[in-house]
């Protein structure tokens, strides 16, 4: 579903991504795990085409991002790390706005945004202009957006910040119902418990350089998730 | 502290005129450009400069031996004063209740009254630069003419306090719009309606007043005495020193200034933490109409337009115009065809009022930068933008579509107006209607062109990216010049005759700058865009 093949990016002399490579394959949660700037980001929006990486490759559902962008957006869904969407919009108009520009047909999105918006208890204030939404009520409604069009990928940055415990647990509900269904997810987060009961793999990242990946027994043994991520982070060092 | 937040305003302001360029470095960065707004700006203020200066020329000499040197200092004061209050009216509201940066400074060991200042005097550092262009040539056109010294003792003084009162008013002005429509659901149009509302009671009496200096000047011109509008020889006597009227202007300035300055420091921090009392309401499940991404962006880009006081003021001011100036000639088309026979002796009146007429509307065309800072104002929510299956093409298109949707209407209204009131000849009647047009596709193209060329993402408050950044600036006064330049050849082709041949080969010039401007949007500007 997506593989991301020597990636390489650089930030003047900084290399933010040193080649990099990893492959998510249908019905994979994939988790991103690294300490702040250590490329995350920068790998998850090179992947949805919104930053021009110098070398390496990304292919997304069989079509690269540098030469079939649109084909590639088609296929995924993104969440920033910050759920800065169009304040002047009330939640239900951002949602129909996304529902057209995926070309998801009227009753299919009514049925959507009357299940996803129902579970975090968005329906009540979806007529209301999303300037009025706490952090936690935005990053909801991008998650509804995320799901509304039914992508085969999900790239998620810290998609847990600002969500309550109910709101973070049905989140996990979804992500787990959406890899079931064929779909894939790649998602960073600093939110290591979450990540070791929640993730089919995981890669670990540091200084723009791939540390180790794997599926979740591979990678942490018998021990945490935690132990692991802090020992290999000190042996680096 | 004081000094440090002035620092990081003044950082924004400079910031605002750059952008985001590629890898996420300012465009203040690049020397190249810099130099380039530099030179921009350099140049609007010698046109005001030269504005300003060839009227004193004009009136200096025979005001200064009539002995009316107070008239003359008071008509650059009205002058400066207006400059600086138009300008600086909505921009007072954005920078002090507006900005992003509000609720951050206000949870600092920061009192509000230090962050009104520093802001109140951001804002005044602009005002005294936009006063000293228009007052500043007349000063010394006033000393090279023979003017007394304490004239210039008087004008120096002048330059120092009513900048003061001019920000002290349009702060003001911000203040009681920004607490009305904390109270208010629909509140940008109110606010707009408001804003309105001020403007026309601003020009209601600036316009009686320039009445009562045409009679005045009328008088003098049949006796060779007028005894002047008291009003304005008080307010000019200021400028050469006279106790009164200087006293009543130091008062006037200094306790309105810090009247205002009081009154919103105390309410400063209630106005900023009020999060509203606009009624909730509860959503309601309709069935949906689906639309193409190219009509959901259009739609997203109206909205967006209409859910900003300051972005439908600021950028659609000429539309307002334009209706304004088409219904005044209707009214008053004796006294335009009186007007024009005296300004043109040579010409035939009857046939140079539709060429007017078109020149006119076409004018206030280039007034609307509706599509300026359409992508700008993506701001944060641009990577999500990116992040979506829609080709540059539509995204580029629809943010140029809505500044021919909301002119088109205007520029309908407008060229029947005129078509009636000038009983325009019927190929006039289709340039009335497409000359305007032909400009306003022109300055659609030409502002998403210039916007996608600086664009700017990371503001504190819309105001910098409406009105201060720099694809804005050139769409400003890039169109007017532009305009300006166009009707001079017309107006001289008019007079010898041959007006329609003028339209026509204006209205040929604007749709071939609009196929220029389109080529550039969908080769260059488009590559450039995928870059962002």
């Amino acid at each position: 579903m997506l593989k991301i093949e020597h990636l390489t990016k650089t930030y003047g002399e900084k290399h933010a991504v040193d080649d990099l490579s990893l492959t998510i394959a249908p019905g994979e949660i994939y988790g991103f795990i690294g300490h702040n700037g250590a490329g995350k980001t920068t790998t998850l929006k090179a992947c949805v085409g919104l930053i021009d990486f110098d070398a390496g490759e990304i292919t997304i559902d069989g079509h690269s991002i540098k030469t079939e962008p649109l084909a590639c957006k088609r296929a995924l869904a993104y969440i920033p790390d910050n759920p800065d969407v169009y304040d002047f919009l009330t939640g239900i108009r951002y949602l129909n706005f996304i529902a057209d520009v995926f070309g998801v047909d009227s009753e299919t999105r009514t049925e959507r945004i009357r299940k996803y918006a129902d579970l975090f208890e968005l329906t009540k204030d979806l007529a209301m202009p999303i300037s009025s939404y706490s952090h936690g009520m935005k990053q909801k409604l991008v998650i509804i957006s995320a799901w509304l069009h039914a992508p085969k990928l999900i790239l998620m940055d810290e998609p847990f910040v600002g969500l309550d415990p109910k709101a973070s647990h049905i989140l996990k509900e979804m992500m787990r119902e959406h890899c079931e269904a064929g779909g894939a997810i790649f998602f960073s987060t600093h939110v290591l418990d979450v990540a070791e009961k929640l993730c089919d793999k995981v890669a670990i990242i540091k200084g723009g350089k791939l540390l180790v990946t794997g599926s979740m027994e591979e990678v942490k043994g018998n021990d945490s998730l935690e132990d692991v991520f802090l020992e290999l982070e000190d042996n680096d060092d | 502290m004081i000094k440090t937040l002035i620092g990081i305003r003044l950082r924004a302001l400079f910031s605002a005129l750059g952008g985001k360029g590629k890898d996420g470095k300012s465009q203040t960065q690049s020397g190249g450009k810099l130099a380039l707004m530099i030179c921009l700006y350099a140049f609007v203020a010698l046109m005001f400069v030269i504005f300003s200066f060839s009227v004193a020329i004009v009136m200096a000499p025979v005001m200064i031996s009539s002995g009316l040197d107070a008239l003359y200092f008071s008509l650059f004061m009205i002058a400066g004063f207006t400059v600086v209050f138009l300008f600086s009216i909505f921009e007072t509201k954005s920078e002090l209740f507006e900005c992003r940066d509000n609720e951050l400074l206000l949870a600092m060991p920061i009192r509000p009254h230090e962050i009104v200042l520093a802001r109140v005097i951001t804002v005044m550092i602009y005002n005294y630069a936009e006063f000293a262009v228009v007052f500043l040539p007349a000063t010394a056109v006033y000393l090279f003419c023979g003017g007394s010294a304490l004239g210039g003792i008087g004008a120096i003084f002048v330059i120092l306090l009513l900048p003061l009162l001019a920000t002290s008013l349009a702060s003001a002005v911000g203040f009681l719009v920004a607490k009305i429509a904390k109270r208010i659901k629909n509140n940008s149009f109110i606010t707009t309606l408001i804003s309105l509302v001020f403007l026309a009671a601003y020009f209601f009496g600036y316009s009686s007043l320039m009445d009562g200096l045409d009679e005045f000047l009328d008088r003098i011109a049949e006796s060779g005495v007028g005894e002047g509008s008291p009003f304005l020889l008080f307010l000019g006597g200021a400028a050469v020193m006279e106790p009164l009227p200087f006293f009543v202007l130091l008062v006037l300035c200094l306790g309105g200034s810090a009247l205002a300055y009081f009154l919103i420091s105390r309410s400063y921090f209630r106005i900023v933490t009020d999060t509203g009392s606009a009624k909730r309401v509860k959503y309601r499940e309709k069935k949906v109409k689906e639309g193409s991404p190219f009509t959901a962006m259009v739609k997203k880009e109206l909205l967006r337009y209409t859910s900003s006081a300051t972005y439908m003021l600021n950028s659609g001011i000429g539309l307002l115009f334009e209706l304004g100036i088409s219904i005044y000639f209707a009214a008053h088309m004796e006294s335009v065809r009186t007007m024009l026979g005296e300004m043109l002796p040579d010409a035939d009146v009857g046939a140079f009022l539709p060429v007017a007429g078109i020149l006119v509307l076409t004018f206030f065309s280039t007034c609307t930068f509706i599509s300026g800072c359409s992508l700008s104002l993506e701001g944060k929510a641009f990577p999500l933008l990116r992040s979506l299956p829609i080709p540059t093409e539509t995204v580029l298109f629809a943010k140029v579509m809505p500044h021919m949707i909301i002119t088109l209407p205007f520029t309908a209204i407008t060229a029947t107006l005129f078509a009636i009131t000038t009983h325009a000849a019927w190929y006039y009647v289709i340039f009335l209607f497409l000359t305007p047009t032909a400009a306003n596709l022109f300055c659609a193209l030409f502002g998403m062109v210039m916007n996608v060329a600086f664009p700017k993402f990371d503001y504190v408050n819309e105001a910098q990216v409406i009105k201060q950044s720099t694809a804005m600036f050139i769409c400003t006064f890039g169109q007017m010049i532009f305009a300006v330049l166009i009707a001079i050849p017309v107006v001289l082709l008019t007079v010898a005759s041959k007006g329609l041949l003028a339209v026509g080969l204006v209205t040929a010039l604007l749709l071939a700058l609009a196929a220029v401007m389109y080529i550039i949007l969908v080769g260059p500007s488009a590559r450039r865009y995928e870059k962002l």
